[in-house]
This record gives C-alpha cells, sequence and structure tokens, in this order.
C-alpha cells in the first residue's frame, strides 16, 4: 500500500478496519476501510461486494465518495472519501444542545441523498446514525450500503454482529422482506426526531417485542383497518392496544409545528402511506431553507 | 427439481403486498434503468474474436447448469441473469481454456448469489455442486480475477428490473396476477441463449411480457395479431424503443421459448400459476436437443464430469 501513508485507525466498520490515511501523491486525506480475505471461507464478504459496486454508480454529494479498491490476495482495501466524524460522534459532541437551523440541514442533505438513492433504484436499508458521515462543512453523506440491493434485511443476529432494530420500521420487525423505499423513509423519520433531540434516540428498543411496543406507544397499535394486510405479515403477532399519543409535542418539545408535521408523516407504521423523500423534501418545513443548503 | 423457482411464488406475494409507487410510478427510476443498461451488455460475440477454444454449445451447457444450480437451490430470480452476465462480459475480455469454464460458472453464480440473496451460495455447495472438479483456493481466486476483469461493476441491471415496471405502465387487468411470474421465468430461459445476451435488458423484458401476456390470453395468437400491436404499441410508449424492433425481439424470443416452454393456457389462479411457473423452468429440462450432445462433451471435458447432484445426463438435452 505505497500510495496511501496510514495515519491513524478511525474505527472498525461492519465488515472491516478503518483507517485515516494520506494519499502521497496528491496529500489527500481518505478512509481505508480494509477487509482481510483469509479470515473468511467464502471469499469476498457480500456487504463489502454491494457497497462496492453501489458506490460506483452512486456519485452524489450527500453519498460517500468510493475512489479506489484495491486488492491482493488476502486484502481488500476500500479508499473513500474522508469524513470527520459520524452522526453517532457528532450527537455524542453536542452536549444535548443542537441549532435548530443545523437540524433543518442535516434532515435535508439525508433526503436529499436518499430520494438520489431511490431514483437511482437502490434502497439503503440500513440507515442509523453511524453510516451518516459529516464533514468540516457541515455536509451530510451516505454511507455503509452493505444491505442495500439485498433481498432480505436480517433482522435477528444471524452471527455475532448487532443488528440494531431501533431504526427499522415496524413492517420489517414483522418480518416483511419488502423491497420498498418506504423502509428508509421510516430511518429518516427515527433520525430526524433523534437529531432534534440532539442525539437522543426515539425507539431505543432492546428486542424486537420491546421495539414494537415502544413504536406502538407513540403511534398507536396499528390493527387491520389503518394497515390493511398487517395481520398476513410472515412475524405478525398481536401486541396490547395502545392508543396513539395525540401529539408529538412531548416526543420532539424543541421542533417546530412544520417538522413535527413532517415527522408524522414519515413515521407511519403503515409502509404504503409513508412520505416519499422526494415529496418530504418539498415538505413546508424546508420553505424557508437557505439556498446556500439547497445549493450545498 | 421440484422446487423450481418456487421462491418466486414467495417473492410474488411481499411485491404485491408492497408494489412501491415511489420507485414504480416515478418516470426517473424506469428512465435510470434504460440509460444505464446499455454498459452490461454485450457489445460484439466473444465466440468471434477472443475465446479461441470455447464454442457456443460449451456455453450451453455450462448456463444449463448454472440454472439448475439456482432452481434447485431456489436462488432469487435475478441471481441466474446476473451470474450468466457475469460470465459473457468476462469471456468478452479474457480467453479461457473449456476446462476453467465450469470454474467461471460457479465463481459467477457465487458473486450474483451474494449480491442478491442475504443467505448467498456457500463456498462448499458449489464445489459440490462442480462435483469437486473446482476446489476452493481456484473459486477465491478467480472471485478475484472475476472482479476486477469486470471492474467490480457487478450490479448490473436484468430484464427483471424491468417487469414491473413494464407491469404497472401496460394497461391490463391484473399486473402483479401470474403473468408477472410467467414473464420472470421467460427471461431465466432467456440467459440460455448466446444471441440474447446482446440485446438490451428492457427489450428483453418487453419480450418476455409480451409472450407471458400473449400466452395467457391465446397462445394461438399470432405475432402479428392485433392485441400482440397494442401491447407492442404500449411498450414502445412506454421504453421509446422502435416497435419493429420490440416486434424483432419478441418473435425471437417467442421463436426460442416455443420448444422449452410450451405456453401455460390454463392459469386461472396464483396458485396455479405458480405451478405454471415451475413447469415453465422445469420445461427447459425436457426441451428436444438429443442427450447424446451433452454426453459427448461430458466425455471430452474433464470439467464436465460433473456428474452435479442432479446429474447432467437427467436433462436430456
Amino acid at each position: 500500500m505505497q500510495k496511501y501513508e496510514k495515519l491513524e485507525k478511525i474505527g472498525e466498520g461492519t465488515y472491516g478496519t478503518v483507517f485515516k490515511a494520506k494519499n502521497r501523491e496528491n496529500q489527500e486525506i481518505v478512509a481505508l476501510k480494509r477487509v482481510r480475505l483469509d479470515d473468511d471461507d467464502e471469499g469476498v464478504p457480500s456487504s463489502a461486494l454491494r457497497e462496492i459496486c453501489l458506490l460506483k454508480e452512486l456519485k452524489h454529494r450527500n453519498i460517500v465518495r468510493l475512489h479506489d479498491v484495491l486488492h491482493s490476495d488476502t486484502k481488500l482495501t476500500l479508499v473513500f472519501e474522508h469524513c470527520d466524524q459520524d452522526l453517532k460522534k457528532y450527537f455524542d459532541s453536542l452536549n444535548g444542545e443542537i441549532d435548530s437551523d443545523q437540524v433543518q440541514s442535516l434532515m435535508y442533505q439525508l433526503l436529499r441523498g436518499l430520494a438520489f438513492c431511490h431514483s437511482k433504484n437502490v434502497l439503503h436499508r440500513d440507515l442509523k446514525p453511524q453510516n451518516l458521515l459529516i464533514n468540516k462543512n457541515g455536509e451530510l453523506k451516505l454511507a455503509d450500503f452493505g444491505l442495500a440491493r439485498a433481498f432480505g434485511i436480517p433482522v435477528r443476529c444471524y452471527s455475532a454482529e448487532v443488528v440494531t432494530l431501533w431504526y427499522r420500521p415496524p413492517d420489517v420487525l414483522f418480518g416483511a422482506k419488502l423491497y420498498t423505499t418506504s423502509i428508509d423513509m421510516w430511518s429518516a423519520g427515527c433520525i430526524f426526531a433523534e437529531l432534534a433531540n440532539a442525539g437522543r434516540p426515539l425507539f431505543p428498543g432492546s428486542d424486537i417485542d420491546d421495539q414494537l411496543k415502544r413504536i406502538f406507544k407513540l403511534l398507536g397499535t396499528p390493527n387491520e383497518d389503518t394497515w390493511p394486510g398487517i395481520s398476513q405479515l410472515p412475524d405478525y403477532k398481536p401486541l396490547p392496544m395502545y392508543q396513539p399519543t395525540s401529539s408529538f409535542v412531548q416526543v420532539v418539545p424543541k421542533m417546530s409545528p412544520k417538522g413535527r408535521d413532517l415527522l408524522q408523516k414519515l413515521l407511519l407504521c403503515n409502509p404504503a402511506l409513508r412520505i416519499s423523500a422526494d415529496d418530504a423534501m418539498a415538505h413546508y418545513y424546508f420553505t424557508d431553507l437557505p439556498s446556500s443548503i439547497k445549493n450545498l | 427439481m421440484e422446487d423450481l423457482f418456487c421462491c418466486e411464488a414467495q417473492v410474488d406475494y411481499e411485491c404485491r403486498a408492497y408494489a412501491d409507487p415511489v420507485l414504480l410510478k416515478d418516470g426517473r427510476v424506469l428512465h435510470n434503468l434504460l440509460s444505464s443498461e446499455e454498459r452490461h451488455v454485450l457489445s460484439s460475440s466473444y465466440f468471434d474474436c477472443v475465446q479461441s477454444e470455447l464454442k457456443p454449445h460449451m456455453r450451453k451447457i455450462v448456463t444449463e447448469w448454472m440454472l439448475e444450480v439456482c432452481e434447485e437451490q431456489q436462488c432469487q430470480p435475478d441471481v441466474y441473469w446476473l451470474a450468466v452476465n457475469y460470465m459473457d462480459r468476462f469471456l468478452s475480455v479474457s480467453p479461457i481454456t473449456k476446462s476453467r469454464l465450469q470454474l467461471l460458472g460457479a465463481v459467477c453464480l457465487f458473486l450474483a448469489s451474494k449480491l442478491k440473496e442475504t443467505s448467498p451460495l456457500t463456498a462448499e455447495k458449489l464445489v459440490l455442486y462442480t462435483d469437486r472438479s473446482i476446489n476452493y483456493d481456484e473459486l477465491w481466486q478467480w472471485e478475484l480475477l472475476v472482479l476486477s476483469r469486470l471492474k467490480w461493476d457487478i450490479c448490473s441491471i436484468t430484464p427483471h428490473d424491468f417487469v414491473d415496471h413494464l407491469m404497472t405502465r401496460l394497461d391490463v387487468t391484473n399486473p402483479w396476477g401470474p403473468v408477472r411470474r410467467t414473464a420472470h421465468g421467460y427471461i431465466a430461459l432467456c440467459a440460455l441463449e448466446y444471441k440474447f445476451a446482446m440485446c438490451p435488458p428492457s427489450m428483453i423484458a418487453c419480450a418476455c411480457v409480451v409472450v407471458a401476456l400473449r400466452n395467457e390470453l391465446d397462445p394461438t395468437m399470432s405475432t402479428a395479431d392485433v392485441t400482440v400491436n397494442d401491447i407492442l404499441a404500449q411498450l414502445q410508449a412506454i421504453t421509446n424503443i422502435e416497435i419493429e424492433i420490440l416486434r424483432g425481439c419478441f418473435e425471437q424470443v417467442d421463436e426460442f421459448l416455443r420448444p422449452l416452454a410450451p405456453p401455460p393456457t390454463l392459469i386461472t389462479s396464483c396458485e396455479v400459476a405458480s405451478n405454471a411457473s415451475l413447469s415453465i423452468v422445469s420445461c427447459s429440462t425436457e426441451s428436444t436437443i438429443p442427450s447424446s450432445s451433452v454426453v459427448t462433451i461430458t466425455a471430452k471435458n474433464e470439467h464436465e464430469k460433473a456428474g452435479t447432484p442432479t446429474d447432467v445426463r437427467d436433462i436430456h438435452f
């Protein structure tokens, strides 16, 4: 790896170690995601495969750029544009305070990245703060496309790897192997609320039951009337009938009424009713968005 | 062999339940598919200019073996098309000996399955399916070789990607019904035919949808029938592909499918339909090509000694 000088370890990704590094030719700072091939009997990990071939297609300001792929017999190195931190670390640095303009800007960029993916027939399906990168200029980038394009979505843990349930919509928790954009929109809603609360997760469930109960305590337990077909889902089970909380004010106290209206359109249990990324970007919550961010 | 593409029944259920308007109603998605599909289509025949040892009948044998693996393992419908696409693209840039062809086919299945499946085909299964004529090291080395020759560009657009887009835009009574499943089955069969590797996926999708619709209405209908014309005209408006080109492709696909997949005439319900789609693919194993051709090749080629668990000799080509 002569082309890149390793600077420091940034973290452990879903399928490999991530280093900060410098391109010796042009001094550009990059992130190297290293995947060892010899400790897996199955060759190139499927998540790495998906990520590489999708990111080659998805060139957009709100999607992390894959510069290069280097491989030897024993390891694979993905060279990404470097971002300073992910949204989770950003939350940690906030001390519980976030500017509402910043919430609006980050949410808009998240939706713009998603709208682009969806127009390219790609679903992210694993949106969470750890997969959203933020650079010094306040630009947000979608990263970690390891689950996109696969058919099923692992909800339970097949291996030691922990799959967080916090951003999974109820349809997926009920076992729907759906292939629709609405899954990303639910996750975007959860992240929107978390942004507004400066990093307090909206539905931090501990297992599938707990996750569903937390969701339904806020939104009301769905039934065949509010969500036709729900009882046909593979893992459907009846849960206590909670009444919907009348107002989102307690949930996101600092969010404006416009923002709450958008949030409610994202957090709809019935996936068919959830707002799309394009429509969300056109929501009146964003009418006063500075043109500098629209054009960022 | 009983379970050929059974997974489709389930897939269909899920998709029907959640036909995604964001993807299907938004013209940009179809437009993006159409504008980027050409990149993964073969531009010329590799038998003429790249491969010296390989012959078209060898491609046929290995693609049939790949289809069998996909059927037995109930892969997602598009895994098979993707794998064949990788193989063709690899062969159009890298000459190989015939003894490596099954290895290449296995590697392409390995890759396509990883891209699409939650539980991909394992290296162990693939090695067994070749009757251990390939080993793990070869599989892993060739995986990287294929990836680098394809420039990691393995998200090819397949005809399967177009079916839902076409069905939702066509004026048909039941776009999520049996026709859709039948079209997916026909598409898989088309991957067997080398000349279709040089057609844009959207065209194959159109042709298979027309054959599926025609067969549901009246299999005896001629290709010049008014109804067929009307469907072709609608498809022309949807895809902007010239109607005569669509018709030409439809006629070729129809001709190719006839001996492989006799039209399912009795589709009345979803259950029957899923059986129909099974028979579509299983029909491929009862085609009329003399069985001797397989046996001779089997004898000639070391790698075709395969004797896959389903046994090549059962296929009666």
